[in-house]
């Protein structure tokens, strides 16, 4: 019966409460989308990063450095000569190098020069087939087959460069000789081959394009010989001294740069905090704006009833009980508006999620309530009592003989 | 057998202009009509009665139980149990249906709900066809009703009823004062009315005036 009377109170006058409610609604919806965003994103930046101390690469910024050559969501920063990269890979606090070097891209998904070293370090199962052996022949990550249908022993072409509409190199079929198992991790999204390959394959393009390009495309110059070029290094040290000496001899001594993974994407982080904790202040206003919504309706609605509270009091009623039942219509008010924002965020983050994969090749999920939402909910519990708090002693104090008196 | 019991009574706003009302005695069989003029002490009689004021001295007994002995929380327990109100102008649950404005009296006074016995009630009443309408769609003269079966659900031991002729005709004032007198007594309630109408004295043989 109680629960029916304080259903009833909610409904009966629906404006109040739906404004309450859609109010809680968004600004709950916003935090729990934002950190699952921004939780997701972390771990997925963070687990990419394993196993990776040190990211060499040509000379410019070192976070474009760090996402291109580690995530492969920017442009790299130009190539480096094989020749310089060999002088310093042989310090013995290195423990293992990855060379990487870009060239085409296969449907916008980048195709990667690299060695088999590059697939165990992020423990890469095959769903079926096994690792290049020979030139042309390529490993398919997961995302790729999905949205390519490539399977094992398709033939396929690459393009020049990252754009869509770039020349196809038509002399050179891929090979399809493993498909990758997904793994949440960068490999998901790349075309993996060996660095022979593309420095077969960008040799072969400069005499191709060499007579039609060569006084319209200048700029073209540095990437379009790439022989004998890497784009990035990575590297894993045997200790911390690594961190500590190597990067400093690069960044002075050669035409190289080296970058901390760790430091970069902390930074980028950082910023990217701020934005969020902005975005945060924001929602947590509508959340307070809506606390004081509830606190109004319920106000506004207890002038309304202080009749029928008087009544329930001359019923039987004591003031205890009516002080948690105005309270509990706060409580309900702040839940309700709690489900619905969880539920927003998820849709939210279902939306997202369509839209990333066709764009940015990134997926979300997760749907348990994380621990942040569990304080998030608290707090929104919290508002809704406070909220009903200065109501429900009102309840509480009602002079019933007055008010009966009064009618 | 005497059911409620009124001894030395007064009662004081602030310090000020004390009330003292006269000694009577209400039981099942002989009903009992407080007669008095606007600003008589009448409904504040009626919330003494009742235990939602506190007499300034002398003392109120139910059932031999002194009202003026009860905590406040026990006051509110007993008087739901003990006593029903059918107030001057109807007031309900406006959110509720007139089923459950009903049934709310014995759900505030702690006891199972019995929607059979409402429903019986009601009928007794006549205002059976009215149970699944909303409080404002019915008409006064059905509000007052259900606000008689409100109060007496629970079978209380008095009930106490404020003016409830005041605003009728005739024929309509006749028909309460029985189905009031009707009703009390099948429930086994002692019922008292305070009221101004000189219409309704003359139903009872039991009428005290307030000065």
């Amino acid at each position: 019966m109680i629960l029916k009377i304080i259903f009833r109170n909610l409904v009966y006058k629906p404006l109040g409460t739906i404004l309450s409610i859609v109010l809680l609604m968004f600004g709950v919806g916003i935090i729990s989308m934002l950190l699952i965003l921004y939780q997701q994103a972390e771990d997925k930046f963070n687990n990419d990063l394993k196993n990776i101390d040190l990211v060499v690469g040509a000379k410019g910024s070192p976070l474009q450095l760090v996402l291109s050559a580690v995530y492969h969501i920017d442009a790299p920063t130009g190539n480096i000569l094989r020749s310089d990269a060999d002088k310093i890979i042989h310090d013995p606090l290195i423990e293992q190098v990855i060379p990487l070097a870009y060239g085409d891209s296969y449907k916008s998904f980048p195709i990667i020069g690299t060695d088999s070293d590059y697939l165990n370090m992020y423990e890469a199962v095959f769903k079926e087939g096994n690792v290049f052996t020979k030139e042309l022949e390529a490993v398919i990550g997961a995302n790729v087959a999905l949205s390519s249908g490539l399977k094992k022993g398709d033939l396929f072409l690459g393009t020049h460069g990252m754009g869509a509409k770039g020349h196809v190199h038509k002399e050179f079929q891929y090979k399809a000789v493993g498909i990758l198992m997904p793994s949440n991790t960068v490999l998901d999204n790349l075309v993996m081959t060996n660095i022979e390959t593309v420095w077969k394959i960008h040799q072969h393009q400069d005499k191709d394009d060499g007579d039609k390009e060569k006084q319209t495309n200048k700029l073209r110059a540095d990437t379009a010989k790439p022989e004998n070029e890497l784009t990035a290094l990575l590297i894993k040290f045997r200790s911390p001294m690594g961190l500590l000496t190597l990067p400093r001899i690069i960044n002075e001594t050669t035409n190289m740069q080296a970058a901390s993974p760790v430091l970069e994407i902390n930074r980028l982080f950082d910023l990217m905090g701020m934005g969020i904790t902005t975005i945060e202040a924001v929602a947590f206003a509508i959340i307070l704006i809506s606390g004081l919504s509830v606190f109004i309706s319920l106000y506004g609605r207890l002038q309304d009833r202080k009749y029928e509270l008087a009544l329930a009091r001359s019923m039987g009623s004591t003031r205890l009980r009516l002080f948690g039942m105005v309270l509990a219509e706060g409580l309900l008010l702040s839940f309700s508006g709690f489900l619905a924002g969880i539920a927003l965020g998820r849709a939210g983050l279902i939306l997202l999620d369509t839209y990333a994969v066709g764009k940015y090749h990134i997926k979300f999920s997760r749907w348990g309530l994380s621990r942040d939402e569990g304080w998030l909910f608290l707090v929104t519990i919290g508002i809704g009592i406070a909220a009903a708090l200065i109501p429900a002693i009102k309840a509480f104090q009602l002079n019933i003989s007055k008010t009966l008196a009064n009618d | 057998m005497n059911i409620i019991e009124s001894l030395n009574v007064s009662f004081s706003y602030n310090d000020a202009a004390v009330l003292s009302y006269p000694d009577f005695k209400c039981s099942v069989e002989a009903p009992l009509v407080i007669m008095g003029k606007s600003g008589s002490g009448k409904t504040t009689l009626l919330h003494i009665l009742a235990g939602i004021l506190r007499a300034s001295g002398g003392e109120v007994s139910i059932n031999s139980i002194k009202l003026n002995a009860l905590s406040p929380g026990q006051l509110d327990q007993f008087r739901g149990r003990n006593i029903g109100i059918v107030y001057q102008r109807a007031h309900f649950m406006a959110s509720l249906s007139v089923l459950d404005n009903i049934l709310l009296s014995q759900y505030f006074s702690g006891q199972p709900l019995k929607p059979t016995k409402a429903r019986d009630i009601a009928r007794q009443l006549n205002i059976e066809q009215l149970l699944d309408k909303k409080t404002m769609q019915i008409s006064q003269g059905e509000q007052q009703r259900v606000s008689i079966a409100r109060a007496l659900l629970p079978e209380p031991k008095v009930l106490l009823t404020d003016e409830p002729t005041s605003s009728l005709d005739d024929d309509s004032c006749l028909s309460v004062v029985h189905l009031l007198k009707e009703q009390s007594y099948r429930v086994g309630s002692a019922l008292i009315i305070v009221t101004h109408d000189e219409r309704v004295k003359k139903h009872f043989s039991n009428t005290i005036y307030l000065r």
